[in-house]
């Protein structure tokens, strides 16, 4: 056993010696690390980077890699460290975490890579740039516009995504500031659904259930808004009841077209994802560039759905 | 003539009631150091129970003990382990995955700081190994790596290793051949002359009385008697424990022999047996004996398709049959009752109705729907013409005695209505009276026209019972005896004559 | 007799091989196989980060090898972490005790394994139910405890147990090597860890050779849960937060490296050194995948299939 642990060491340690310093390749090596891919939005966006990739025949001087973090702070951290590792030239990240990520942003800087954080941002100083939307932005407009239909009061019930996410914590922020201007709404209940529309489905079921007096529910993203849409619509409930959610999936798009779903916000992902892979090859060659670029958030109500469906 | 201070241990006036049975009513034990004291009895007749409270592994409701001198009452089976009792189980209780040091001193390592002393572990085992005469096991050697046999062994060091003034010993040579009966009885010698005091339970009358000086016998959980080995013998001690004469433990009233209905040639599985030939005829017993790890069960599950033949042909009515899995056995009217009731056989947590009725259940099915009342008056019948006696079909199997058990085994096999029935050890582990039931109805089930192979250890099961009797030794069928056969000729040919020279040497 | 056992000691002695060394031949043929796919794989930095990306999962398996010999399971450790976690980060603020909030993540994760070892070794729980139980609880005191959002503002002694190294060795690697060794020293040398090998071998035997199988089986589950703590602090050390959902699936993660290591989940087989050939393997497939841009879902399976695989090979190779 120790001689067969002692050949394995000297094996790799071998090896080690011979592979280190291996020249890297002409091509700019760029790195995209997700939190997760496992939802629809986050999958948008990968495709919408593939799609431009291909579309400008990037083919022949850039090259992606790719990562999923399957939504672990920890693990995205290690991914990032791994790609540093390889010496890529620069870093695309959609960080999981607002705090949780600053050592690989910090990582990056100290590394020398650019490190564009795309999506959602972390509190770290040393990013090179964001390249987004602000989050707290999408929570002002479907608050703005649920209270605009209710005709400013009424009693809400919000739906929460995985707590202590940024997107979440951000989009309960933009509530909660509209809320300071309208005194005759308030919340009377809050659940955390881990951005699921079965939970939501489960949840807003209950509520009804208990007698509980509501007229908007905020749903902090799309998923779950649709599940309390067909709780709603299952109980006989529907009317009187203002829903809307965040992100603007085909999904919900449909059910503001059919006129169902009272509003959703576009999050223009495909922009993102285009403008990330720019700034980042742009920073991989030494050219100077923003601090942020935004992309903003469009409410999507049926007025303007024609837009966005066709 | 009894003073006291004679006996190592006095278990006096001893009663244990479970809801609803009396298990020990004022039973009575007395052990003097130095001897071989065998408790004898039926199953059921509290034997088990007795040990149990001894170990302290049940408190006792009325009654007394005194060990050394001393009124005691353990608590558990670590504080009677502490004074001086220890015991072997008739379960082998060995950690298959640990060394032979680390089973034999599992907790009473040497060790300083919490850490063992590997070095001095070894030592001590292969010094105790030494000290017993047995032949030495290489200490590291994982347990699973060696044979029953071996790890009974190991056992009965283990126990030895605690240098207890008792070692209680259920069964031990229930999984060990003749050859290796012989080295537990110089070590039990050894013990003895050392001032040990063994308490041995078994249900092998000739080994009883190889080994004993005294004879407790209990019935129906009472005392009956203590007598020294030397006033008693067979008929008289059978006659103790069921309390009535036994004219005729075996009963075999030959019939009249029909077609040959199995055939097997030259069945070859490697490295467990060889070019295995024999033949089964209508009515017939036949006998197939050896020592342990000879190849007997293994051939049988290669007729039965648990573990297919590697070659060679087997014939069912003259004609050909491929045997790949049990189902293709038993589509051939071949049933197989396997040695392991427990662990090959039973469902022990099921009814005894679903224990049997579960290999014919499709049958007593119509579109997938078990026809209830049909299984239950099929059921029935059986339990009846089999005499099991239980409180109802529909009791756990778990609580009926051992010959019970297998009886309820037999009627599953019966139930299928099979022409060949081969049996593995059908009466181990069971007492007279079950044994007595067993063979009386093997015998009524080849006078229906049904061939039955009877593989078993038990010499003098194999001489009264077969017809004819195949002898295996290291999977070679070594000799077929049809008349006239003794206990010598058998093991003249069973024993491996090759391999105890080596080891003696 | 012993003419037998030596006969099928030198027959098998190329299947012995497979049985003995075959995880190592698995895990250099990774290593190699990864090595000869891309040219960043083996080299001295990605090296340091497998270590460091295998610590954590590295010292929850050492905790987790304890509770699988003993035949248990504890399907709560990732959980646990994120309760030691959050409870640690609360006072680990610039200006408070550090190693007061080291001491209370340790103790946390202490307390809540020995929960855990109580209800199995006392209440005779089965600790699947047992400990998938303490994993709701577990994460419910978390999310309560921080209110849902991640802890942060920590102090810099605390960044430095994640983030820090010693001699080119990150910090948490040589937590790594402490627990492996201490791991060690418990399995294979001392009365104790005889005693957890016995429970799990057969714990009849156990107790009739005077082994407390309670008390052994308490110490499992403690020293899993102390194992958590352990791992809490690093965790949030490296991420710069104690957050309440951290750890999610941790424990998985743990059981794949122990039963990939050639423990028995009926219990009685285990050792750390299979546990950190586990850990390495499955650590070096997550690496070289990520460096090979394999699709994050194409990862998933490759992991399943390698998890089955080697308990299967095992399998074969200890007939």
């Amino acid at each position: 056993m120790k001689r067969t642990s002692t050949l394995i060491l000297s094996v790799i340690l071998g090896l080690a010696v011979c592979t280190y310093a291996v020249a890297g390749e002409k091509k700019i090596r760029v790195g995209v690390s997700y939190y997760s891919l496992s939802a629809e939005f986050l999958a948008q966006l990968r495709d919408s980077m593939d799609e431009h990739y291909r579309d400008q025949n990037l083919g022949d001087t850039v090259e992606l890699i790719v990562l999923d973090a399957q939504g672990d702070a920890n693990k995205q951290n290690d991914q990032v460290y791994n790609l540093i590792s390889q010496g890529v030239d620069a870093i695309i990240i959609d960080p999981y975490d607002r705090e949780q990520q600053v050592p690989a942003v910090e990582a990056c800087a100290e590394a020398g890579i650019p490190c564009i954080e795309m999506n959602a941002s972390t509190v770290s100083p040393q990013r090179t740039s964001y390249v987004g939307s602000d989050d707290i932005v999408s929570g002002r407009l479907l608050a703005r516009e649920l209270l605009r239909l209710s005709g400013g009061k009424g009693n809400i019930i919000v739906i929460h995504g995985v707590a202590g996410q940024n997107s979440e914590v951000m989009r309960h922020a933009g509530l909660e500031e509209v809320l300071r201007d309208f005194p005759g709404a308030k919340v009377v209940a809050e659940k955390v659904c881990d951005w699921d529309r079965a939970k939501a489905l489960a949840a807003v079921e209950n509520f009804i259930q208990s007698g509980l007096e509501f007229d908007i529910i905020f749903g902090e993203n799309d998923e779950m808004a649709l599940g309390a849409l067909v709780a709603l619509e299952n109980s006989g409930r529907r009317e009187g009841v203002f829903v809307g959610g965040v992100d603007a999936i085909p999904d919900a798009l449909e059910a503001v077209k059919d006129g169902r779903l009272d509003c959703t916000v576009f999050q223009n992902s495909a922009a993102q994802a285009r403008k990330a892979l720019d700034v980042a090859i742009e920073a991989a060659q030494g050219k100077s560039i923003d601090a942020v670029y935004d992309i903003p958030y469009e409410l999507v109500t049926p007025a303007n759905i024609g837009e966005y469906v066709k | 003539m009894d003073r006291p201070d004679q006996y190592l241990l006095r278990m006096e006036g001893i009663t244990k009631t479970f809801p609803g049975v009396t298990a020990l009513d004022n039973v009575t034990l007395r052990v003097q150091p130095g001897t071989v004291h065998t408790i004898m009895g039926e199953n059921g007749a509290g034997k088990s129970t007795l040990m149990k409270v001894l170990s302290g592994s049940y408190p006792a409701d009325k009654g007394t003990v005194f060990f050394d001198g001393e009124q005691v009452e353990f608590n558990s089976s670590n504080d009677a382990l502490r004074h001086g009792i220890s015991m072997i189980h008739q379960e082998l209780s060995i950690i298959p995955d640990m060394t032979v040091a680390d089973n034999i001193y599992l907790g009473h390592a040497p060790s300083s700081f919490g850490m063992v002393n590997d070095k001095k572990l070894m030592e001590m085992t292969t010094a105790l190994f030494d000290k017993l005469g047995i032949d030495p096991i290489p200490p590291k050697t994982r347990m699973r790596e060696l044979s029953i046999a071996r790890m009974q062994m190991v056992e009965i060091a283990k126990a030895a290793s605690f240098e207890s003034k008792i070692i209680i010993m259920d069964e031990p040579t229930s999984a060990i051949s003749e050859k290796e009966v012989e080295v537990l009885f110089n070590i039990i010698r050894e013990l003895k002359a050392k001032g040990t005091a063994i308490i041995y339970i078994s249900h092998k009358m000739d080994e009883i009385f190889q080994i004993s000086d005294y004879i407790t016998v209990l019935r129906d959980g009472k005392y009956v008697d203590t007598k020294p080995a030397s006033e008693l013998d067979n008929d008289k001690l059978v006659k103790m424990m069921v309390g009535r004469d036994l004219t005729e433990m075996f009963k075999r009233t030959p019939a009249p022999l029909g077609d040959t209905v199995l055939e097997v040639r030259n069945l070859t599985r490697f490295g467990k047996f060889y070019n295995v030939n024999l033949s089964l005829r209508k009515g017939e017993i036949l006998g197939i004996t050896g020592l342990i790890g000879a190849g007997r069960t293994e051939v049988a599950e290669a007729i039965f398709g648990i573990w297919p033949a590697d070659s060679g042909e087997i014939l069912v009515h003259g004609r050909h049959v491929n045997v790949r899995r049990p189902i293709d056995a038993i589509n051939n009217g071949i049933a197989f009752l396997t040695e392991d009731r427990k662990r090959q056989g039973l469902f022990l947590g099921l009814s005894v109705k679903r224990n049997v009725s579960i290999c014919k259940i499709r049958e007593l099915s119509r579109m997938n729907i078990v026809d209830v009342r049909n299984e239950r008056v099929v059921c029935r019948q059986y339990v009846e013409s089999l005499r099991i006696k239980t409180p109802s079909i529909a009791t756990k199997v778990r609580s009926l005695s051992g010959g019970n058990q297998q009886k309820a085994l037999i009627a599953r096999w019966l139930l299928m209505e099979p022409d060949i029935l081969i049996l593995d050890e059908p009466t181990r582990g069971i007492d007279v009276g079950a044994k007595q039931e067993i063979y009386a109805l093997i015998d009524k089930l080849t006078r229906d026209g049904k061939a039955v192979i009877l593989i078993s250890s038990e010499m003098p099961e194999v001489i009264s019972m077969c017809d004819r009797i195949i002898v295996m030794n290291q999977g070679e069928a070594k000799k077929e005896l049809t008349h006239g056969f003794t206990q010598e000729d058998i093991m003249h040919h069973a024993a491996n004559f090759e391999s105890i020279r080596r080891t003696v040497k | 007799m012993t003419t037998l056992g030596r006969l099928s000691a030198k027959k098998g002695s190329a299947t012995d091989f497979i049985a003995k060394y075959g995880l190592y031949c698995v895990f250099i043929l990774l290593v190699l196989i990864m090595t000869l796919s891309h040219s960043a794989f083996l080299t001295i930095p990605n090296v340091r980060n497998i270590l460091l990306q295998v610590s954590i999962n590295g010292i929850l398996a050492v905790g987790m090898t304890m509770v699988i010999v003993t035949g248990g399971i504890d399907l709560s450790a990732g959980s646990m972490l994120a309760f030691a976690g959050v409870v640690a980060t609360s006072i680990a603020h610039p200006g408070q005790s550090f190693p007061l909030a080291i001491v209370i993540g340790l103790f946390m994760g202490f307390l809540l394994g020995a929960v855990n070892g109580f209800l199995v070794a006392y209440g005779r729980i089965v600790p699947f139910i047992v400990t998938l139980g303490m994993t709701t609880i577990a994460r419910g005191m978390a999310l309560t405890y921080a209110n849902g959002r991640p802890i942060i503002n920590l102090m810099p002694s605390f960044k430095f147990l994640g983030q820090g190294t010693i001699c080119y060795v990150p910090v948490p690697v040589l937590f790594l090597f402490l627990a492996l060794a201490v791991g060690y020293v418990i399995l294979n040398k001392s009365v104790l860890g005889r005693y957890l090998l016995a429970t799990g071998g057969n714990e009849d035997a156990a107790i009739a050779s005077g082994v407390s199988t309670k008390k052994v089986k308490f110490f499992a589950y403690s020293f899993m849960g102390l194992m958590c703590g352990l791992s809490s602090i690093l965790l949030a050390g490296r991420t710069n937060a104690g957050a309440p959902n951290a750890g999610v699936g941790y424990e998985l993660d743990a059981i794949a490296a122990v039963v990939v290591g050639g423990a028995s989940l009926t219990g009685g087989r285990g050792t750390i050194a299979g546990t950190l050939m586990g850990v390495l393997i499955i650590g070096v497939i997550q690496n070289g995948l990520d460096i090979l841009n394999v699709s994050s879902y194409i990862q998933l399976i490759v992991k399943g299939l390698i998890i089955i695989s080697a308990v299967w090979m095992d399998q074969k190779s200890n007939k």
